[in-house]
């Protein structure tokens, strides 16, 4: 290693007092100048957050989000290089060290996951269409489904209503499915059945077909004929989303 | 108004212009900047853009968080990224800049400025002998400005000199963060930059910066370029020891592309009559 102890410990003394704001004592630093770096990495962090989350920073009282934002930034070391990927690092530390802010905002835990999966299926790199295991012996044709998708559970239908206007009465359980549009490439959220849901997770995982109509018949208790009939309608209905194509 | 095809000047590829941008009927680039942390491993609507400017336009990467200054060791990981990234586009120069973003594993977002010492320069150039060794190719080292000195041992001029002499790599001259610098700490900038290894200046940044305090200045690339530093690059370009391409960055506050546009073509002219002396003198 060819930095001496010293100059590594100016530059750890440095970098901590952009992120603490504490008292600096290093040879030569200007005491009127760093306060500048200190503002500047912070405005880069405070502005990531609030285009990642302008939901939740519109939800909770604007003290209690530059508290959490400069607490965020003091403690939690951002181990991501794109800084986009911050915003779900502040959330599970939102999660783990701020868990008044939740009991204060019971929708916050839901805005926070809503808004992330947003911005995250939006940036998420390309994928290829998975064939449906077996799904040429049942339907007579393989079909191919799109995994730009992620599956909810959420506790309040913020999907549907604004935030602000949701109170305990309201607490459920709402399954929802963001889906990145394979045309225009923007985020829909739709409200999907935990039938559906779970379908669609056997799919990703690469389940056949045979052997979901075989799990379904047991953990839905359902006729295997109207578990066909169902299985003709998600595939009808990912036809149209555009989400499953036949090859 | 016919199309401008600009031969040396490029242009720092933002997202704010970039649908308009592919459309422009102003302006064609010589190249485009961006920086491979902002377009590594995305997809969707933004991959589809930056796939049509890719086939487009040369594609050069500035990066942003590589910390070369910096204590914490290298991230080898994100360099494989940038490789595969560099081969996908077919992209011939990636630069970072001569300052540290990330310490004791945090990554800081900014520029911050290094030491200027012995030891720092000596672990700066190892470092960008590893990642040129790792890359297959050299890179190109950007002077940061900065807005306080930090424990020097040593001027700034010896220790940039010391680090390219160490490093073997070239040399992004950023004029502007020149011309800041000088500002800020009150020296002469074309004097600076005649104390530096020309013959190593690969690249060239021109941007805008904000007079914050009588005495000093925030490199924010968010203004307009000034004419003392149209001034510093024309006095700049002939003693290079060849024809460089010329960068616009403009970050903030972004104007109309029209606007950006006259100043590229303000730089296009410098370098097209600067450059053709050179080549008569030669
Ligand atoms: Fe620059």
């Amino acid at each position: 290693m060819m930095l001496h102890k010293d100059t590594r410990l100016v530059q750890q003394n440095f970098a901590r007092y952009c992120r603490t704001g504490g008292k600096i004592q290093i040879p030569g630093v200007l005491p009127e100048r760093i306060p500048y770096y200190r503002k500047m990495l912070s405005t880069v962090i405070d502005e990531t957050l609030i285009s990642a989350f302008p939901l939740a920073n519109g939800l909770i009282d604007s003290k209690e989000w530059a508290d959490a934002v400069e607490n965020f930034f003091s403690l939690h070391d951002c181990s991501a290089y794109q800084v986009w990927k911050i915003a779900d690092e502040f959330r599970q530390f939102l999660i783990v060290d701020k868990k008044e802010l939740f009991q204060k905002y019971p929708v916050l835990h839901d805005l926070l996951l809503f808004e992330w999966t947003e911005m995250d299926l939006f940036n998420t790199p390309d994928t290829v269409p998975v064939p449906i295991k077996g799904s040429s012996k049942f339907f007579g044709c393989t079909y191919l489904m799109n995994t730009e998708i992620r599956i909810l559970q959420l506790s309040f239908p913020i999907h549907l209503q604004k935030a602000a206007s949701l109170s305990d009465a309201d607490r459920g359980i709402y399954i929802v499915l963001a889906l990145r549009n394979p045309e225009s490439k923007f985020v829909e959220f739709i409200a999907i059945s935990v039938f559906h849901a779970w379908l669609l997770e056997q799919i990703i995982q690469k389940q056949s077909i045979h052997t979901i109509l075989h799990k379904s018949e047991n953990i839905f208790n359902q006729k295997s004929t109207e578990i066909r009939i169902q299985l003709i309608s998600f595939v009808n209905h990912f036809t149209n989303l555009l989400f499953i194509k036949s090859t | 108004m016919a199309v401008q095809n600009f031969q040396h000047t490029g242009i720092g590829f933002r997202r704010e212009f970039a649908e308009e941008f592919l459309s422009n009927g102003f302006f064609r680039p010589a190249f485009i900047e961006v920086a491979p942390e902002n377009w590594i491993g995305i997809g969707g609507y933004w991959k589809r853009i930056f796939d049509k400017i890719a086939a487009t336009y040369p594609v050069y990467l500035h990066g942003l968080s590589l910390s070369l200054g910096g204590p914490d060791k290298l991230d080898k990981k994100f360099l494989k990224e940038v490789k595969t990234f560099m081969k996908e586009y077919n992209i011939m120069l990636y630069s970072e800049h001569l300052s540290f973003a990330k310490c004791d594993n945090a990554h800081l977002y900014d520029l911050l400025p290094v030491p200027f010492r012995m030891d720092s320069a000596k672990h700066i150039a190892q470092r960008i002998q590893s990642v040129q060794d790792m890359l297959g190719t050299r890179i190109a080292l950007e002077i940061v400005s900065y807005y306080t000195p930090v424990a020097a041992e040593m001027s700034e001029s010896d220790f940039i000199n010391e680090v390219l002499r160490l490093a073997d790599c070239e040399l992004l001259l950023d004029v502007n963060n020149i011309y800041v610098n000088a500002f800020n700490h009150n020296y002469n900038a074309n004097g600076f930059i005649d104390t530096l290894p020309l013959e190593k200046v690969k690249y060239i940044h021109m941007a805008g910066h904000e007079l914050v305090e009588p005495d000093l200045i925030i490199d924010t690339h968010g203004e307009p370029i000034i004419d003392e530093v149209y001034g510093l690059f024309e006095k700049t370009i002939p003693k290079l020891s060849g024809q460089v391409p010329v960068l616009l960055e403009r970050d903030f506050n972004i104007p109309e592309l029209q606007v950006l546009g006259a100043e590229m073509e303000i730089l296009e002219q410098i370098c097209n009559n600067k450059f053709r002396r050179l080549h008569d003198v030669a």
